[in-house]
C-alpha cells in the first residue's frame, strides 16, 4: 500500500467544498500549501500540507528500476494532471516534441518540469531490498515528536543491522566448528535414509544421539539429501552415489566436503572483514560459484542456517552476544515513541536547473528551460524564478483573477456537473483539439461572475440552479430530438443517470442503513505487503461489506471492486474529464444477481411489513414515495398488488414484497433523474 | 386479474403475455434496436487472417535460453564472465556476471528441425506447428512496466490492452459471453491494468475468471453474478417481466431517449447471457478422452488444463480474446526445480490445446500466442537467472502465421536480439495485421490526441505471415 494517507487528502477536499473554500485558495493550497505559515505549535501547516496530496497521489510506477526515468515520469504525471484538471490544457503532449496542436513548445514543458523536478515527491529511499521507491511522507505532528520517532527508527535499524551481522558471523563460527565432520554427517544422513526395516521407527534424534552427532544439523542434512527423482544439477553426483552404495557415498561425501571447506575459508574471510569494519556492506556470496555451498551454509533451510529462534544452538561466546543484542532489539521494538501523523504530500526539493530533454530522453539534455510559465499565456517578458521550487509562484500565476483559463475551466466543470455536459464538452481540453464552447458568451459571463464572487463555488451552484435553463423540463419533442439530438442548444434539461456512488448510497439510504458519518479511514494499519491483504481487502472493503458512503470506500486503484468498474467509475489512475455512461449486460447482471439490490430490497420489505395493520395499498404507496419520490398512481397500486399476490402463490409473502421492492429499486425510474 | 401497467400502444394480447407472472416477454426484445452497442460486430480495415486469439501468458518470465533459444556457446563458456557490459538488470541478491549453461538439453524436433529443450517435451512434438520468435524486445526490466508494455504498449501509463483494442475494433461475436476473458490473472504487477479498457468503452474490458492466487475448484461461480441466489429462472423471468413493464411504461412517457431503451435492452441481454453462459462451463460434457488429453485427471496439470480447455470452449462460442495466465515463472533462484515444476503444469495442456484446435477446425481462425513479459539472463543469479527484456522468445501458432519456422535471433549468448528484432510494438502491429487492421489506423481520440496500441511505433513482421 503506497498511499496509506490518501484519505486525509480526500477529507480535505470534502471539507473544502463544504465550507466553500474560495477556489483560488483551494488551488494555491493544493499546489504549494506546504509553504503556508506553520501551525502555532511549530508543526507544518496541516491543511496546506495535506492539500499537496494533489501532487503526490497520481499514478507512479514506483518499481521502475530506471530511477531517472521514474523521476521524470512523476514530474510528467504532475504536469499532466495539473494541466488537464485546472487549466484544461494537454501540456504533457509537449514532453517529447512541441505540442502538435496547441502553442506549447517543449521548452515550456520543461520550464514547468523544472518546478516539479525541484519538488520532493519521492524520498530517495527504497522499500526493503527491492527496487521499489518510497513516496515522500510529510509529518503533521510537532517537530519534537517527528524527531523522536525518526531517532527511534534509526536506532531500530542500527540494532537490527548489528544483530543480523552478529548472527551471521556466529552462525558461521558454528559452521566452521562442525564443517570438518561433514563426511560423517552426510554418510549418517544416507545411513538414516537407508536404515534397516527393524529401525524404521527410529527418529533422527535417536539416530544422532547414538552417533554423537548434533541432531538439529543431522535433521537438516537428512532433509537436504533425501532421494529425489529430479535432483538439482549440483546434487546429481550425490544421487548417483546414493544409489550405488556405502563406498560410493563416502567418496562422494568427501568431494562435497572438500568443496564446502574450500568456499568456507573464503567466505569466513569476507565475514571477518565485515566484522572488523561494521560500516562496510554485508558481503555477498555468488551462488553460481558453488550452488552447493550456498544451499548448505546460506539458504535459510540449509543445514548450517539457524532460524532466529534457535540462537541457543550457537557457540559461546557468540551465543551470549547474540542473545543480548536480540533482547536489546526486541525491547526497542516494543517501546516506540508515539508515531507522528503522516500525510502523502510533497515538499521543497533540491532546486534543479532543468534542461530540455530531447525527445523526452533523460540521457539527452538540450538547452536550458528556465522556471517560468507557458509563454502562449504568460507572455515572453517573464523573469524566471530563481528561489525555491517555484510552486508558490506557479500557484499565484494560476489563480490570478485575470487568468484566461482557470476560472473558465472550473465554471465549465460546475456546469457539466449540473447539466450533464459542459459548455465546452471536453472539460479537460480547452485546446485546439477540444470542442469550442456551445455558448461562449455565457462561459465568459460565468467565469467573470465566479471571480467577482470571490471564487465561491457555492454561489456558482446557486446561480446555475436558479436559472431558467436548470428549471426546464427534461421532456423532449420530436422536433427538438431531430434538430439537436445531443441537446447542444439546451432546449430541455438532460435526463441524468445516477453515478455509481449515488446508486449505492441511495439504495442504502432508502432502506435506512446508510452510515452518514463523514471523514476518516476504513483502513486498519498500513498494509505494505502487496498481495497478502488482497483477499481480506476484497471482503472488507468491497462496498458490499460496509454501510459508509461509497466515497469512503477504500480504493485499491489497480484492482477496483466490481461494482465500481462495472458502473463507469472509470480509470482510477489518471485524470478523467467526466464519467462515461454505458448500458451493458454485466451491469444488469450485477443488479439482478449480485445480491446487493436484492438484499436492500429484502431489508426494505421487512420495514414495510413490520406494522401488520398497514394495508397493501398503503405499503405500495409508501414504497413508491420512498424509492421513486412520487406518489403511485392508482393503476400502479392495483397492478403491483396483483403482482405481489401472484408472486406469493409460489413464494412467501415476504419474498413477494421483496420482489416488488427490488423491481422499484432496479427500475429505470430509480436510476434516472428527470 | 387486471394490471394496467402496459406501455401505451401494446395490444391486449401482448398485455396478456406480459402480465403478472406470465413468461414470455421475449417477443418484445426483438422490437428493440441495438442502440449504441460498442460491441456490435464491425469489419476491420482489410481481409483478416484470424478472428480470435488465445494468449498463453507465462507470468514472471520463463528463461528463453533454457527453452526455445539454444545457445551452445553457453555450454562451452559455462562459468566464464560475460564478455560484454551487462545491461541494466533487476535483481539485487546474488547477481553475477557468470554465464550459466542451459539446464535442459536442446534437440531438433519434427520435420522443421526447430530446436526446443527437454523442458517442454510435449510442446516440442508440435514444433512443426510453431512459429518461434527468438528476438522479442521490451523496454522494462521490472515486471510491472514490462507487463503493462506487453499488454498495452506503454510501460508507464494506463492504456487499453490488446484484448480491449481487438474488441473495440471488431466487436463481439457472442452475446452470451463476454468478448474478452482473462483466466486466473495475478492481482499484482499492474493488476487489472493488464486487462483493462482504460479510455475505451467499459464494455471492452476483460472479464476475469479466478485468480492466480486461488484454485479453480475453489471458485464459487466461474463468472460473477451469473445466477440468482434464490429464485428459479422462471420466477426471475417473471420478476424481470414486471420490471420491464414498468421500465417500458416509463420510457414511453419519455420519448427520444435511447439510454432508457438501452438499459431495458441490457437487462434482456443479461438474462439471455445468464441462461446460456453456464453451458460454456460444463466441461463434464467433454469426453473422458478430451479431459484426459488436457490433463484434467491429474493434480499437476488440472489448473492449466482447465484454462486451456475453457479457452477452446470460449473461442468455439465466439469469444474474441482469451488469456490464460500461469505463474509464477520468476526464478531468480532455484530455477531448475521451479521451471521444471511449472513446465509440467503447462506442457501437456498446451500440446492438447494445439491438437484440439486442429481437430475441431478452429485452427485457421485462431491465433495462439505463448510468451511472457520478458525472458531471463544468460548469466547466473545464484542458481537462477535475472530478468532479460533485451532479447527473448515467444511462439505463435494457428491461422495467420507460418508454421515450422523460427524468426529473429539473439547474440551467441542469448542476451540481446540482434537479427529481425521484434519490439513489443512490432509484435502488436503484427497481431493487429493478422486481425485485418492497419495498426496506424486503429485509433481512439482521448486527452487531445489519437491513441494507438502501437503508440508511435510498430512494424509488421511480414515474413512470419502465412
Amino acid at each position: 500500500l503506497r498511499y496509506p494517507f490518501a484519505w486525509r487528502y480526500r477529507d480535505y477536499v470534502v471539507d473544502a467544498f463544504n465550507r466553500d473554500l474560495p477556489y483560488d485558495q483551494f488551488l494555491r493550497e493544493q499546489i504549494a500549501g506546504d509553504l503556508l505559515p506553520p501551525e502555532p505549535d511549530g508543526s507544518a501547516n496541516r491543511g496546506g500540507t495535506i492539500a499537496t496530496g494533489f501532487l503526490s497521489l497520481g499514478m507512479k510506477v514506483l518499481a521502475e528500476p530506471d530511477k531517472s526515468k521514474l523521476f521524470y515520469d512523476v514530474v510528467d504525471e504532475q504536469i499532466d494532471t495539473l494541466g488537464r484538471a485546472v487549466l484544461g490544457l494537454t501540456v504533457a503532449c509537449a514532453r517529447c516534441h512541441d505540442h502538435k496542436f496547441d502553442p506549447i513548445p517543449t521548452q515550456d514543458y520543461y520550464s514547468l518540469a523544472s518546478i516539479f523536478a525541484s519538488t520532493r515527491t519521492l524520498d530517495g529511499k527504497l522499500y526493503g531490498d527491492g527496487p521499489v521507491s518510497k513516496l515522500h511522507w510529510s509529518s503533521l505532528s510537532k517537530p519534537e515528536v517527528t524527531r523522536a520517532w525518526e531517532g527511534h527508527q534509526q536506532m531500530l535499524e542500527l540494532a537490527k543491522t548489528e544483530l543480523d551481522r552478529t548472527r551471521a558471523i556466529a552462525a558461521m563460527a558454528r559452521a566452521r566448528r562442525l564443517l570438518p565432520q561433514t563426511i560423517d554427517y552426510m554418510v549418517a544422513a544416507w545411513e538414516f535414509e537407508n536404515r534397516p526395516p527393524s529401525m524404521a521407527r527410529m527418529c533422527v534424534d535417536e539416530f544422532a544421539f547414538a552417533r554423537k552427532l548434533d541432531y538439529f544439523l543431522l535433521d537438516r542434512w537428512v532433509d537436504l539429501l533425501k532421494a529425489n527423482d529430479d535432483p538439482l544439477p549440483h546434487m546429481q553426483a550425490w544421487a548417483l552415489a546414493a544409489k550405488a552404495g556405502p563406498a560410493a557415498v563416502r567418496k562422494a561425501a568427501g568431494a562435497y566436503a572438500a568443496e564446502l571447506e574450500r568456499f568456507s575459508r573464503a567466505w569466513s574471510a569476507k565475514l571477518d572483514a565485515w566484522q572488523n569494519n561494521p560500516n562496510s556492506m554485508k558481503p555477498r556470496f555468488d551462488a553460481s560459484e558453488s550452488p552447493f555451498f550456498a544451499e548448505v551454509v546460506l539458504r535459510p533451510k540449509g543445514p548450517f542456517a539457524l532460524p532466529a529462534k534457535r540462537d541457543d544452538l550457537l557457540d559461546e561466546p557468540w551465543r551470549g552476544k547474540v542473545l543480548q543484542l536480540s533482547a536489546k532489539f526486541e525491547t526497542l521494538k516494543k517501546t516506540p515513541p508515539p508515531e507522528p501523523a503522516w500525510a502523502n504530500a510533497v515538499a521543497e526539493g533540491e532546486p534543479v536547473s532543468q534542461k530540455i530533454l530531447i525527445r523526452g530522453d533523460v540521457r539527452r539534455p538540450g538547452g536550458d528551460a528556465p522556471k517560468r510559465f507557458p509563454r502562449a499565456i504568460a507572455g515572453e517578458g517573464q523573469t524566471s524564478i530563481q528561489q525555491g521550487s517555484g510552486r508558490r509562484e506557479l500557484a499565484e500565476w494560476i489563480t490570478k483573477p485575470d487568468h484566461p483559463l482557470t476560472a473558465r475551466v472550473m465554471v465549465n466543470r460546475i456546469w457539466q456537473y449540473h447539466f450533464g455536459e459542459g459548455l465546452v464538452r471536453t472539460a479537460g481540453n480547452f485546446g485546439a483539439t477540444g470542442e469550442p464552447p456551445t455558448h461562449p458568451e455565457l462561459l465568459d459571463y460565468l467565469a467573470l461572475e465566479f471571480v467577482q464572487s470571490g471564487w465561491s463555488i457555492k454561489k456558482m451552484h446557486r446561480l446555475l440552479m436558479l436559472s431558467n435553463t436548470y428549471a426546464m423540463s427534461s421532456a423532449t419533442t420530436r422536433e427538438q430530438h431531430e434538430k439537436d439530438p445531443e441537446n447542444r442548444l439546451l432546449s430541455h434539461f438532460h435526463r441524468r443517470r445516477l453515478d455509481v456512488e449515488e446508486m449505492r448510497d441511495g439504495l442504502l439510504a432508502i432502506e435506512g442503513s446508510l452510515d452518514a458519518k463523514m471523514g476518516g479511514t476504513l483502513q486498519t494499519g498500513p498494509a505494505i505487503n502487496e498481495f497478502e491483504p488482497l483477499v481480506a481487502w476484497k471482503e472488507k472493503y468491497d462496498p458490499f461489506a460496509h454501510k459508509r458512503r461509497t466515497l469512503y470506500s477504500w480504493v485499491r486503484r489497480s484492482n477496483l471492486p466490481g461494482l465500481l468498474t462495472l458502473f463507469d467509475y472509470g480509470d482510477a489512475t489518471s485524470p478523467g474529464s467526466g464519467r462515461s455512461r454505458t448500458n451493458v449486460a454485466p451491469q444488469a447482471l450485477y443488479v439482478m444477481n449480485s445480491g446487493f439490490v436484492d438484499g436492500q430490497a429484502l431489508d426494505y420489505a421487512k420495514r414495510l411489513l413490520a406494522d401488520e395493520s398497514v394495508s397493501t395499498k398503503d405499503r405500495i404507496e409508501r414504497a413508491y414515495m420512498e424509492i421513486l419520490n412520487r406518489p403511485a398512481d392508482p393503476s400502479e397500486v392495483t397492478g403491483m398488488a396483483a403482482y405481489i399476490d401472484q408472486f406469493a402463490t409460489s413464494r412467501s409473502d415476504a419474498e413477494a414484497w421483496q420482489s416488488f421492492c427490488y423491481i422499484l429499486m432496479a427500475s429505470n425510474e430509480y436510476m434516472y433523474v428527470d | 386479474m387486471s394490471i394496467d401497467l402496459r406501455p401505451p400502444g401494446l395490444s391486449r394480447r401482448a398485455l396478456l403475455r406480459t402480465a403478472g407472472c406470465g413468461i414470455g416477454n421475449l417477443a418484445l426484445s426483438h422490437l428493440l434496436a441495438d442502440t449504441a452497442n460498442p460491441l456490435a460486430p464491425k469489419a476491420p480495415h482489410f481481409l483478416p487472417k484470424v478472428k480470435r486469439m488465445i494468449f498463453l501468458f507465462m507470468h514472471g518470465g520463463p528463461s528463453s535460453v533454457d527453452t526455445f533459444d539454444p545457445k551452445p556457446r553457453l555450454i562451452r563458456d559455462h562459468g566464464k564472465p560475460l564478455p560484454f557490459e551487462k545491461p541494466l538488470a533487476f535483481g539485487m541478491e546474488g547477481t553475477s556476471n557468470r554465464l550459466m549453461r542451459p539446464l535442459w538439453n536442446f534437440k531438433p524436433r519434427g520435420q522443421s528441425g526447430i530446436e526446443v529443450s527437454d523442458l517442454f517435451p510435449r510442446v516440442a512434438e508440435k514444433a512443426d506447428d510453431l512459429c518461434v520468435i527468438r528476438s522479442v524486445v521490451g523496454d522494462s526490466v521490472a515486471h510491472g512496466g514490462a507487463m503493462l508494455q506487453l499488454h498495452t504498449g506503454s510501460n508507464t501509463f494506463t492504456r487499453p490492452t490488446m484484448g480491449s483494442w481487438l474488441l473495440y475494433g471488431l466487436g463481439s461475436e457472442t452475446r452470451n459471453l463476454p468478448g474478452f476473458i482473462v483466466m486466473k490473472p495475478h492481482p499484482g504487477n499492474g493488476g487489472a491494468k493488464n486487462y483493462g479498457n482504460a479510455f475505451l468503452p467499459a464494455a471492452c474490458q476483460g472479464t476475469v475468471i479466478g485468480s492466480e492466487l486461488s484454485k479453480i475448484r475453489d471458485l464459487p461461480e466461474p463468472i460473477e453474478f451469473l445466477k440468482h441466489r434464490r429464485l428459479s429462472p422462471e420466477l426471475q423471468r417473471a420478476e424481470l417481466d414486471m420490471l420491464q413493464n414498468i421500465n417500458r411504461r416509463h420510457a414511453a412517457e419519455r420519448q427520444y431517449d435511447p439510454e432508457l431503451e438501452g438499459r431495458i435492452q441490457a437487462f434482456e441481454l443479461a438474462f439471455r447471457m445468464q441462461m446460456q453462459a453456464p453451458e460454456a462451463f460444463e466441461i463434464e460434457k467433454e469426453s473422458e478422452a478430451t479431459r484426459r488429453a488436457y490433463g484434467l485427471d491429474r493434480e499437476e496439470t488440472f489448473e492449466f488444463g482447465w484454462e486451456c480447455l475453457m479457452a477452446r470452449r470460449f473461442i468455439e462460442r465466439g469469444v474474441r480474446f482469451v488469456q490464460c495466465w500461469h505463474g509464477y515463472w520468476d526464478q531468480h533462484s532455484d530455477l531448475y526445480r521451479m521451471h521444471g515444476k511449472l513446465a509440467r503444469n503447462v506442457d501437456q495442456p498446451i500440446a492438447a490445446l494445439l491438437s484440439d484446435l486442429k481437430a475441431r477446425g478452429l485452427w485457421d481462425d485462431t491465433l495462439v500466442l505463448w510468451g511472457a513479459e520478458f525472458g531471463r539472463t544468460p548469466v547466473a543469479q545464484g542458481d537462477g537467472r535475472d530478468h532479460n527484456p533485451y532479447g527473448f522468445s515467444m511462439w505463435m501458432a494457428g491461422g495467420g502465421v507460418k508454421p515450422g519456422i523460427t524468426y529473429g535471433a539473439t547474440d551467441e549468448f542469448g542476451y540481446h536480439a540482434v537479427e529481425d528484432r521484434m519490439h513489443l510494438h512490432d509484435l502488436h502491429a503484427t497481431i493487429l495485421h493478422m486481425f485485418g487492421f492497419d495498426h496506424e489506423r486503429l485509433t481512439f481520440f482521448h486527452g487531445g490526441r489519437n491513441h494507438r496500441l502501437t503508440d508511435v511505433a510498430g512494424k509488421v513482421a511480414t515474413r512470419i505471415l502465412a
